[in-house]
Formats: C-alpha cells, sequence, structure tokens
C-alpha cells in the first residue's frame, strides 16, 4: 500500500507502535521514525531549514509592524500581513504538498508553526501582561502565592475562583521557581499552548490514522480565529482546551489492548483538570462525551461501545458536582451571555439581524477584512461540505463519524452566530475554539483527498508533453492563495480587532491598547495606599487595572456617575446600593470615543456615542460636596465618595 | 529488542532517578532558588516521563503521544493535587508543591522499576545514532541546513530584540501623581504622596494647606521614577488642600488633591 493510500479506519483498533510497526511502516498512515522515500535512510531535504528561514522573516516583519505601531513609523506597519502570510503560508503548502513524505517533518512543521505563533502574540508585549483576560488571571496566581490558599477573592473574575486549575498551576511553578508570575504565565500559556498542538495532532492521528491528515488538520486549526490570541494567553480556557482533547484521546486509545488501567487514569486526570479549570469547556466536555455515547449505543449490539458512556457518566457527574458543591456561581456568570442569545433570537423573529439588532456593533472592519473573513468561512464551509459527503459511507463501520460530521457542521452556526447575534463575532470566535476541531479534521481528510486525487499530481508528469503549464501553475497557486485566505479570515475575525492589531499610544477603551504608564500608577497606588477590596466606580479601562493590578472590587455598571448631575437620586441610590466608595475619573474619555464602542464594562450606550463624553460631566463628582479628591496624575482622578453627598 | 533510544531500560538508570527523585525534592523544598527550580524542572521531568510510561506503556504509541502524555501528567498531577491540597486545608506553598511532584515522580519512578521486564517494556538500551537518522539532512545539505537554521535563528533573535527594545522605550506622555490620604489613629496626619513619572529631573513646588492656615510651601527636585512622602499633621475635621506647581510654570497648578473636612478619604 503506498503512502497515499486511504487511511484505514481505527475499528478495534490496535495501532502498532513504532517499534512494531517497522515490518509495515506506512500500512496506516502513522508515523514512523525512519519512514522516508528511500526507506528512511535518506535525511531531509533542505525544504525544511529553509521554510525555517522564512517563517523567520515573517517574524521578524510582523515584530518590525508592531515597533512602527510603537514608534509611531508610518510605514512599517504596513508589514504586519506580509508578515503573518509568511509565517504560515510556506507552512500549510508543505504541509499540503506531496513532497512532505516524512511525518517528522510533518510534525516539526507543526512545532515551527507554534513556536513562530507563540513568539507573533508575545512580541505584541514582550515585557508584561498586558490582555484583559491574562491580568485577571495573573490577579487570581498572585493571591494564591501571597495567600497560599485557592480561595481568595478575585475581584477581576470572581468565577475563576471556583476554577482554579490554572492559578494552581501558575502558583506552583512561580513558587517553586522564584520566577515572577509575569514570567510564569508566558512559560506556562506557551507549554500550554505545546500542548494543544501536541493534543490536537495526536487526537488527529488517532481518530484518522493518517499523519498527514493529522499534520494538516493542526495547520488548518492554527488559522482559527482564537488560536493564535486568545487561546495562547495565559487564561482558564488555555489549560482546560488540552485536557478535553487529551481525555477524548484518551477514550479513543482505550480501544486498543492492554493497560485499560492506565488509559483511565490518564481519561480522568483529563476530564478532571477540565471540570476544575473552566467552566465553558467542561460544558463542551459533557457534550461531546455525550455524543460520542450516543453515537457508540445507537449501533448494532456486536459492536455498540460502552467505553465512551462510562467516560460520559463520569465527566457529567464531576462537572455536575463541581458547578453544585464549588462553583455555584457559574450559574449566573454565564446567565447574561444566555440572555443575550435569548434576546438576540427574540430580535431575529422580529426581523432584526446581526448590525441592525439593537446594541449591534458597526461592521467596523476593513472591506479587505471582511472579504477574507467570508472568504475563509467559505473555503472551509465548502471543505465541510464535501469531506462529510466523503465520510457519510463510514458512519456505520465508525462511531465517530457522526459526531465529527454534526460536529464540523457547527460552522455554520458560527456563521450564522456572526449574521444573527448582536455581538455575533465575538461569540463566533469564542465558539470557534470548539467548532474548530471538528471542522480542522474533516477540512483536512478533504484537502488530503483532494491532493491525493487532484488532477495536479497527473498534470505535473503530463507538463511538458501537453503546454499545459499555466493550468498547472494555476493548480499550484490554489494552495497558497486557500491558505493565505484561511489565515487572513482567521486574524481578522479573531482578536485583536483591527484597531488593537498593532501596540501603539492609549486607546480609550481600547483593552491592551488603554494599559499606559499613568493606569498603571493609579491602579499600583490605590493598592498600596489604600489596601486591597474597597468598592470603585469606573470605566471600562480603569475597571480592568484596578480590579486586576489594584486588586480593588470593582462595580461594572456605573454610568449613572459620569452623566455630570453630581450626586442626584440616581447616583446616590447607586452608591449606596452598590456600597461605592471610590470613583476613577479618566479625563482623556472627554478626548476620544471608546475603541471597544463602551466607555464602561456594563454600558447601555455601548456602540451609540457619537461624541467623547463631556468634559464638564468627568469633572462634576469633584464638586459634589464631602467627595475628597485623593490622587491626581493629571488625566486620572480618584475620588473618595465615603462621608459625601453621594454616601449620605 | 527496541531500537529506540529509552534510558528507562537501564536498571541503573532507573535505579539512580529513584534516588535522585527525593533528594531533587528537598532541595526544590528548601535549596535556593536556582537549585529548587532545578529539583522542580528535574522531578516534573520524571513525573512525566515516567508517569507516562506506568500509565500507558511503549506499545501502541508514537513517540509524539507519549511526548504529550509527558507534558501533560505533570500538569495533571500539580492541578489536581493543588486542587486537594487547598481542599484539605493545607498551605499551598514551595513545600508542598516540592513534595506533592517529588511523591508523584517517585511513585511514577517505582512503578516503571516494578514493571521492568514485564511484556511490552523494552530491556535493553537504544542506539542514539539511528535515532538520530530521523532528523539529519540529506547528504550534501548540510550546509544549507547550517547557513539556513543559523540565519534564522539570527532573524528571530533581531525580532525579539527589536520588540523588547521597542516596548522597553516606547513613549507615552509623561506624568505626575499627587496624592494625599488621611492616615494614622483617628486620621489625625495626611500622607502626601508625590511621583515623578516626568521625561527628566524637574522641580515642584508642594504647597500644604490644612484648614484655613497659610499652606506650607515645599520645594523639590525629582528624578523620574522617585517619590517624595512626607506626612502633615492634620485634623480629620480640617479639610486639607495640596498642590504641586511644576517648575516651568510655577504659578499654574499642575497637580491638586483635597480631602474634605470629617471625611474618611
Amino acid at each position: 500500500m503506498s503512502q497515499e493510500a486511504a487511511p484505514i479506519r481505527l475499528l478495534t483498533a490496535a495501532l502498532p507502535s513504532w517499534r512494531t510497526r517497522t515490518a509495515a511502516p506506512q500500512a496506516t498512515g502513522l508515523p514512523t521514525p525512519a519512514a522516508g522515500p528511500a526507506g528512511g535512510q535518506a535525511g531531509w531535504s533542505a525544504a525544511f531549514p529553509l521554510i525555517v528561514l522564512l517563517t523567520s522573516v515573517g517574524t521578524l516583519a510582523v515584530a518590525a509592524a508592531y515597533a512602527a505601531g510603537r514608534e509611531g513609523w508610518p510605514y512599517l506597519s504596513a508589514l504586519y500581513w506580509p508578515g503573518q502570510l509568511l509565517v504560515y503560508v510556506p507552512i500549510a503548502v508543505r504541509a499540503y504538498s506531496p513532497r512532505l513524505t516524512r511525518p517528522a517533518e510533518g510534525f516539526a512543521l507543526l512545532l515551527l508553526l507554534f513556536v513562530q505563533q507563540t513568539l507573533l502574540f508575545r512580541l505584541y508585549s514582550p515585557l508584561e501582561l498586558k490582555f484583559p483576560d491574562e491580568l485577571q488571571h495573573w490577579r487570581g496566581t498572585v493571591n494564591v502565592v501571597q495567600s497560599g490558599t485557592l480561595d481568595q477573592a478575585n475581584y477581576s473574575l470572581p468565577v475563576a475562583v471556583h476554577y482554579p486549575g490554572l492559578e494552581a498551576l501558575g502558583g506552583a511553578v512561580s513558587a517553586s521557581t522564584g520566577l515572577s508570575v509575569t514570567a510564569t504565565a508566558f512559560i506556562v500559556a506557551a507549554l500550554l499552548h505545546l500542548l494543544l498542538a501536541c493534543a490536537l495532532y495526536v487526537l488527529c492521528l488517532r481518530i484518522r490514522a493518517d499523519w498527514r491528515v493529522a499534520t494538516v488538520a493542526c495547520i488548518v486549526y492554527a488559522a482559527s480565529p482564537q488560536y493564535m490570541v486568545f487561546d495562547a494567553m495565559y487564561i482558564y480556557q488555555s489549560l482546560a482546551l488540552p485536557f478535553l482533547l487529551l481525555a477524548v484521546w484518551a477514550l479513543r486509545v482505550l480501544r486498543l489492548p492492554g493497560r485499560a488501567a492506565g488509559r483511565w487514569a490518564v481519561l480522568l486526570i483529563s476530564i478532571g483538570v477540565v471540570t476544575v479549570s473552566h467552566h465553558l469547556t467542561s460544558f463542551v466536555m459533557v457534550a461531546l462525551l455525550g455524543s460520542l455515547t450516543a453515537a457508540g449505543l445507537c449501533r448494532p449490539r456486536p459492536g455498540r461501545e460502552l467505553r465512551p458512556a462510562a467516560a460520559w457518566l463520569v465527566a457529567t457527574a464531576a462537572v455536575l458536582a463541581w458547578v453544585l458543591l464549588v462553583a455555584r456561581d457559574v450559574v449566573g456568570y454565564v446567565d447574561p451571555v444566555l440572555a443575550q442569545l435569548g434576546d438576540n433570537a427574540i430580535g431575529l423573529l422580529h426581523g432584526r439581524l446581526g448590525a441592525t439588532a439593537p446594541g449591534a456593533a458597526p461592521l467596523a472592519e476593513p472591506v479587505d477584512e471582511r472579504l477574507a473573513t467570508i472568504g475563509a468561512l467559505g473555503i472551509l464551509a465548502l471543505l465541510v461540505v464535501r469531506g462529510s459527503r466523503g465520510l457519510w459511507p463510514e458512519r456505520r463501520a465508525e462511531p465517530w463519524t457522526l459526531p465529527l460530521i454534526g460536529g464540523a457542521w457547527l460552522i455554520f452556526v458560527a456563521g450564522a452566530l456572526r449574521a444573527v447575534a448582536s455581538d455575533g463575532g465575538e461569540l463566533a470566535g469564542r465558539a470557534s475554539t470548539f467548532i474548530y476541531i471538528p471542522v480542522a479534521l474533516v477540512a483536512a481528510i478533504t484537502l488530503c483527498d483532494i491532493r491525493r486525487r487532484g488532477p495536479g499530481r497527473r498534470r505535473r508528469r503530463d507538463d511538458h508533453d501537453t503546454g499545459l503549464r499555466g493550468p498547472a501553475l494555476l493548480g499550484g497557486a490554489a494552495p497558497v492563495v486557500v491558505a493565505a485566505v484561511i489565515l487572513m479570515g482567521g486574524v481578522a475575525s479573531g482578536w485583536p480587532p483591527v484597531w488593537d492589531r498593532l501596540p501603539g499610544p492609549y486607546l480609550v477603551s481600547g483593552f491592551e491598547r488603554s494599559v499606559d504608564p499613568q493606569g498603571l500608577a493609579a491602579a499600583e497606588w490605590a493598592l498600596g495606599a489604600l489596601g486591597p477590596g474597597h468598592r470603585w466606580a469606573e470605566d471600562f479601562t480603569d475597571n480592568s487595572l484596578l480590579a486586576t493590578i489594584g486588586d480593588q472590587n470593582t462595580v461594572r455598571a456605573v454610568g449613572v456617575l459620569f452623566d455630570g448631575k453630581g450626586a442626584d437620586a440616581t447616583a446616590r441610590a447607586l452608591v449606596q446600593y452598590q456600597q461605592i466608595q471610590f470613583l476613577a475619573v479618566d479625563l482623556r474619555d472627554s478626548m476620544q470615543l471608546p475603541a471597544g464602542g463602551a466607555y464602561f464594562p456594563v454600558d447601555p450606550n455601548a456602540e451609540r456615542y457619537r461624541s467623547p463624553l463631556p468634559r464638564t460631566d468627568l469633572d462634576a463628582p469633584g464638586r459634589v460636596a464631602g467627595v475628597s479628591r485623593i490622587y491626581d496624575s493629571g488625566d486620572i482622578s480618584l475620588y473618595d465618595l465615603r462621608g459625601s453627598a453621594y454616601d449620605g | 529488542m527496541t531500537v529506540e533510544r529509552d534510558r528507562f531500560a537501564r536498571l541503573c538508570w532507573l535505579v539512580a532517578v529513584v534516588v535522585a527523585v527525593p533528594l531533587l525534592g528537598v532541595a526544590n523544598a528548601v535549596g535556593p532558588r536556582p537549585l529548587a527550580a532545578l529539583g522542580f524542572a528535574a522531578n516534573l521531568t520524571v513525573l512525566g516521563v515516567a508517569g507516562g510510561r506506568a500509565l500507558l506503556g511503549r506499545a501502541g504509541l508514537s513517540a509524539v503521544e507519549r511526548g504529550t502524555v509527558a507534558l501533560a501528567l505533570p500538569i495533571g498531577v500539580l492541578v489536581l493535587g493543588t486542587v486537594a491540597a487547598a481542599a484539605l486545608r493545607l498551605h499551598l506553598d514551595r513545600r508542598l508543591w516540592a513534595a506533592l511532584v517529588a511523591l508523584a515522580a517517585e511513585a511514577a519512578a517505582v512503578a516503571v522499576l516494578s514493571r521492568r521486564g514485564h511484556p511490552g517494556e523494552p530491556r535493553h538500551p537504544p542506539s542514539w545514532p539511528r535515532s538520530w537518522r530521523t532528523v539529519r539532512p540529506a547528504a550534501g545539505r548540510g550546509i544549507v541546513w547550517g547557513a539556513s537554521l543559523t540565519a534564522a535563528g539570527a532573524v528571530l533573535a533581531a525580532a525579539v530584540v527589536l520588540s523588547v527594545w521597542t516596548a522597553a522605550r516606547q513613549a507615552y506622555p509623561p506624568f505626575s501623581a499627587l496624592s494625599a490620604i488621611r492616615v494614622g489613629s483617628a486620621e489625625r496626619s495626611v500622607r502626601i504622596e508625590l511621583t515623578s513619572e516626568e521625561a527628566a529631573p524637574t522641580r515642584f513646588i508642594v504647597a500644604v494647606a490644612v484648614g484655613s492656615a497659610r499652606p506650607d510651601s515645599i520645594t523639590l527636585r525629582l528624578a523620574p521614577g522617585v517619590t517624595w512622602r512626607k506626612t502633615v499633621p492634620a485634623a480629620a475635621s480640617a479639610p486639607v488642600t495640596v498642590v504641586a506647581y511644576r517648575g516651568s510654570a510655577p504659578r499654574v497648578p499642575y497637580r491638586e488633591v483635597h480631602l474634605a473636612s470629617g471625611g474618611t478619604g
């Protein structure tokens, strides 16, 4: 059987180890240590080091664009997209190429992509954590290291106290090595991202038993909207996600003969880590194992699979027990998201779609990025449809086929969310972390099938005879174009948004672009001078910095304190009900519109501002009787409301 | 017989690991920082490699799968072990984590030792050159490999240096922060702080007015990043106003804070 042969499903599935596979190394398409065109005796070609060089140049180009953003160099910032493409496209094209004949080189390409993308992410802010989600877990980890417990309140993300997996890991590494929590976060996040890449690879390898499919699937997934930034962050989902994949992998290897106890142990450890680390991933785990259970039980009796059912029961019991006994507040945490989805559904019934829905974000992306997003979705959707048609006949032989197809078809749900929900872009992006796993695998199966059957291979032999060089060149360009569109679509629809893609000067409500020395100084002063845990009202950026760096107990819905009416009845009621003690005012809110669309964490006027907040409104609290201005750094003023007219 | 590289197949290696793990744990728990970090990393490695071997063996798994498990297992043990320790109300510190990792690593190493020679477990050490053949360059391509990888390393280093350099010197508007809060028993004094984050050493005049008394002025010069602190007596019933003037514009208030009378600020 040739290397290109169709993959063999793992029905009862003894996957031979490298050692035992040496007799028939290509029979399953699994990696062998010395597999190659010359029976493993020839070394690697020069393509790999040249790709390493090319992708490194791409990383340098993006680093130059970042530097241009910081320094205000106008032209170098244009290097961002060429750099991104230089990192991704050569690796993707090589992985797709029939010249790639060594599984080790395929895996090396994945590691190379991991290294380059990790650098691309970290070079945005190489000296400090700036992404708000990372700062939340930085605070949680600092709390663990300082208090020696896992239950100290994290005001920036209260629910994270009940999902302490990442903080436990970060605290252990920081305390044991003496590294700062920031350095620990950099290292732990990189290791978890590496684990995610490896876990996805081994899972795809087990499901399809074809190293080419596994390699291409990982590369397709690496262009998904959240993979490059959000899933590379020091956040709790980054810990849970690889263990979700490992749980499914362990379930898969339970089909192998022998050592069932050890595999169950790996499965249980994975379920445990997911359960205590991230709410949404734990719910996805229950749903995923449930779908595998249903698929296994729906088969005729001789081939019926009971292991997924046992794993699903364990996972469900663990997640339920954790939610009911420990993380009871998770319902309140996810409730607003569910309510918003409900509102969107009601809006849809009334004919309000996406950007026309109340509170919807305007379509601010450049046209080319929107086109890339649509193009990437379209390409992946086509690949999913074609791949599903190819996989459909296998549904009886392989019980995981239907869940795989069903998961991949969720790409249409993601596309619909983007169109229907008022913040559909964010919801679709968050969902893409999970949805793109089956999407990437089905797309990779299709791509490898196209490459196997495609005319390109036959044409190559006939080029000189038939004069079909033009079409051959076109065919050769297709993988480049497809890879470029998929990557651009992923970057354009992921985080950061276009105005935040390069570092640069301060932006109001600009997430990482709002983290500047003045805001950090105010937050640090609040913690040092006042101590932790005071109740604060503040704008969007100060909410993030005071709750994380400042360890303050911030209130999110505070717009009425910034309406210029001083201590009127509404403001007094809010201050007294929420027990607000201090107020942070940033005068820069009167100079710019909010980049993220909202001035406050909970802002009923989000996306509706046509002019910045009036300066007089921001000065108003300082004129209220009994209010003390305790801190002034020019733009940022901190007020003490205790004993004032607000409080009385 | 195996052809793969497998240090754990050697009895002397296994015994050495079993002996070394507790010592590394002690170094991790009480040793100086670099040694502690080394002990922590070494025991995590043993836990990953030996734990993966003890749980899954080698037969049927590819090297990538074994490597993935070796990476995941220490993380899983650290996470679940820490959560369990916290549930038992143990104080989470370096010693606890050192003990947790050392115990788990020792258990894994002993498990591998006890299973040595079982079916599916290799008994003989591998030949390293055989492994190397899987990643060596093709004949005659060594120079291309060396030059390309060296150039790539240099390019990546340049990318890192460029990013770190520009991030460290990113220009933000200079500022100075003035603050005042009541401190002490019954809040009978006020602590004033002035932090300069100006671009250069700057002269400030700080005027402090307590109640209706004539303001006291203090002249000072602060280098960037330096904080000046002063505590002045002030009854809680007396309002306090502190104004900082900058040297270049001594008549225009540059920063101003005030504490209301009777307030708790």
